[in-house]
């Protein structure tokens, strides 16, 4: 049978699972985390489409344009939607940020950054301070020891939808399931895949987990007083790309780097962090400068001129876009990945 | 209508609970939990709070000690290194000092001799510290253990001492002695004060929704001590502000453990002042509690609160009468003689 499989950074180890759980099969897989989503969407929507059976994740993001799940599933011969699996309850204190148009947004485990440790720096506490407020109480206070069964609860919820039953999942699974907030050991990709493959009545054999298939060029530790709650080993050894740094040395740098920083966008774990500073009588906010106001009309129509080289058609059109997106880098990606941009601007950046 | 007392227990009438033999009186009631031998217990608090840490440690209970080091430079004597802790407001400072809420601005005191002491906890290192960086290393470690004490004990006992404290007027920073005992600050940035009812109980209250955070399934018990103040600084006799303080603390651990089933109150401070002893638990000073006085008071506490102690509980025996003059100290004694109490040093 020809299998089309269409998915994020966890396709490889579904692949990897399919492969071992019922071999035999051709498959046509497309990854939305690498290159295949710059290439031909529509060329990967055909190809998808024309296999007997299509398995995708949900894609729902504008830029994938013909992949995006409500326009690929109907032009499939049959089609059965996957679970992309996220916990965060492992890593609470961690997020991934990507900044804003021209701004920087480096750091020393970017693009992970720590909550406490940002807001600590916006709300003006010194690095010293940021280091000490590593400790249980700032963690009950951000709701970091209840992540897990909260996390727990969402994801048994969210993977009965696809008929996955996460205790079963669980079962197999090490205590420590995730590499990260969103890398799942390969024992929770394998547990999906099999109960896809029995959704879709595939024959599938018992087989031995594969290995794993990400290899994480950064790890976030599990913060020794969670990783305590849970019954794992916890650290405060932050790993990225293959450097590992103590916690005073992440903050030190993180503080160096955010000082260098010109714009900060609302993100709500950080959010939450600074409530909590507040809450504590902790610390002085810096500049209000440091905050990134929210998108105007006015950002919308310089990013028409500058990328799509004309203006805005309407004021309601910028005004719309305005709040439709939070961020700059959101407006940017939407415009660099329109049709008007590949057809009328592309070409020329492709010249000599 | 009936009378409502008719059918209350005996404990509810002075004439057949206080007016008896002041061995059978039993003032503790029905204890809302038990500590089991495998519990790790913690104590804090002013320096009868000891006594209770000596006992449960004599008895053989898991008794949580995070800080290990030499007893003569003040380990041991409670769970970390923190001495005696006579208000709520220096508990919940000590709880927001470990987990970095709080960084008072003052670090450091000098003693008369030019060491340094660190002054949240000014007796507990004989020598002082030479640096300050010396006293920074010693004060990050303990508060860990602090933290590790809060988080790994199943049973905090906390006995309540004074409502009379000194702080800083920058940052309200409350000290256990007044500047100028053990050692003073390069500055008048210190003044007195006496906690209010009000302020107490809120202290209280903070205190408790703070530790819950850290430890959920902590159980607490309460305690006001019996001992006297050594010396008021209010502008009035120091049996008044002794009563004062010891009515407020005894309000503010009734208020926040009333209605909690993991909160409790252990009334040493009755079992010592109550009428029934004639003031026979202090000895001539008429403010240290005796060794029999003590007795009474674990003995009871082991019999309501200790599920598994190796020892049958102690009957409490009454002197005859006071001691007229200083005795020979009987071993015993002279593990009481032991405590350390900061508030000493006040009148030495």
């Amino acid at each position: 049978m020809k299998i089309g499989i269409l998915g994020n950074c966890q396709t490889a180890g579904f692949v990897a699972s399919l492969n071992a759980l019922a071999p035999g099969h051709e498959l046509t897989v497309v990854r939305l985390d690498t290159n295949d989503r710059n290439g031909d969407l529509e060329a990967h929507a055909s190809n998808l489409s024309a296999c007997d059976l299509l398995l995708t994740q949900p894609v729902h993001d504008a830029p994938s344009g013909p992949l995006r799940t409500d326009l690929l599933v109907p032009r499939a011969h049959r089609a059965l939607i996957f679970p992309a699996f996220s916990f965060r309850g492992f890593h609470p204190d961690r997020l991934i940020y990507q900044g804003t148009t021209g701004s920087a947004t480096r750091g020393p485990t970017d693009p992970c950054h720590s909550a406490i440790v940002m807001a600590c720096f916006l709300e003006g506490l010194s690095p010293q301070r940021a280091i000490r407020l590593f400790n249980a109480f700032t963690y009950a206070s951000l709701g970091y020891f209840d992540a897990y069964e909260g996390d727990l609860q969402q994801a048994t919820a969210m993977l009965a939808k696809y008929e996955v039953s996460f205790d079963e999942v669980l079962r197999r699974a090490s205590r420590y399931f995730m590499h990260s907030p969103v890398h799942p050991r390969i024992e929770i990709i394998f547990g999906i895949a099999k109960a896809t493959l029995q959704r879709a009545g595939l024959p599938v054999r018992d087989a031995a987990v594969p290995d794993d298939t990400f290899v994480e060029p950064s790890k976030w530790p599990v913060y020794p007083e969670i990783a305590e709650r849970l019954g794992i080993a916890g650290s405060l050894e932050f790993e990225c790309h293959f450097k590992t740094r103590d916690l005073p040395t992440m903050v030190e740098q993180a503080y160096a780097a955010y000082a260098t920083w010109t714009r900060f966008e609302p993100v709500p774990v950080v959010e939450r962090a600074r409530n909590f500073l507040r809450e504590q009588g902790l610390g002085t906010p810096v500049a209000p400068i440091r905050l990134a106001p929210a998108l105007t009309p006015q950002d919308v129509k310089q990013a028409y001129r500058l990328i799509l080289g004309r203006e805005c058609e309407r004021d309601e059109v910028a005004e719309f876009h305005a709040k439709a997106f939070p961020t700059l880098a959101q407006l940017r990606e939407v415009l660099l990945r329109s049709k008007e941009f590949q057809i009328t601007v592309r070409p020329y950046l492709s010249q000599p | 209508m009936l009378n409502p007392y008719s059918g209350r227990p005996d404990g509810s009438f002075w004439r057949r609970a206080v007016a008896i033999a002041p061995a059978d009186v039993d003032p503790v009631g029905a204890a809302k939990f038990l500590i089991a031998a495998s519990d790790k217990i913690a104590t804090a608090g002013s320096c009868f709070a000891q006594h209770i840490s000596r006992t449960l440690v004599r008895q053989g209970f898991d008794y949580l000690v995070t800080e290990t080091g030499p007893p003569e430079r003040g380990f041991g004597t409670f769970p970390a290194r923190f001495g005696n802790i006579y208000s709520p407001a220096q508990l919940l400072q000590l709880f927001r000092r470990a987990y970095g809420l709080f960084e008072p601005t003052e670090e450091a005191w000098t003693r008369p001799d030019g060491r340094l002491v660190d002054p949240f906890r000014p007796q507990v290192e004989p020598q002082g510290f030479a640096t300050i960086e010396a006293l920074r290393a010693d004060r990050d470690q303990h508060l860990a253990a602090v933290r590790r004490m809060f988080e790994d004990c199943d049973v905090f006992i906390f006995t309540l001492g004074l409502t009379e404290a000194w702080r800083s007027t920058k940052d309200g920073a409350v000290f256990p002695l007044a500047p100028g005992v053990a050692a003073a600050p390069d500055h008048g940035d210190i003044a007195f004060h006496n906690f209010t009812i009000a302020e107490i109980s809120a202290d209280l209250t903070a205190f408790m929704a703070a530790f819950r955070a850290v430890n959920p399934r902590v159980r607490v018990i309460f305690t006001v001590s019996p001992v006297p103040l050594v010396a008021t600084y209010e502008d009035r006799h120091v049996l008044v502000s002794t009563i004062y303080s010891k009515s407020v603390l005894r309000v503010a651990a009734e208020d926040v453990s009333r209605n909690e089933p993991s909160v409790a109150y252990f009334p040493s401070y009755e079992i010592v002042t109550g009428h029934h002893t004639g003031y026979r638990y202090f000895d001539e000073t008429l403010r240290n509690v005796t060794p029999q006085g003590v007795e009474a008071v674990m003995g009871l506490f082991s019999r309501h609160y200790l599920a598994a102690s190796t020892e049958a509980p102690a009957t409490p025996v009454l002197p005859a009468k006071p001691p007229a003059a200083p005795v020979r100290l009987d071993p015993e004694f002279a593990a009481l003689s032991a405590i350390i109490c900061d508030e000493e040093a006040i009148d030495s």
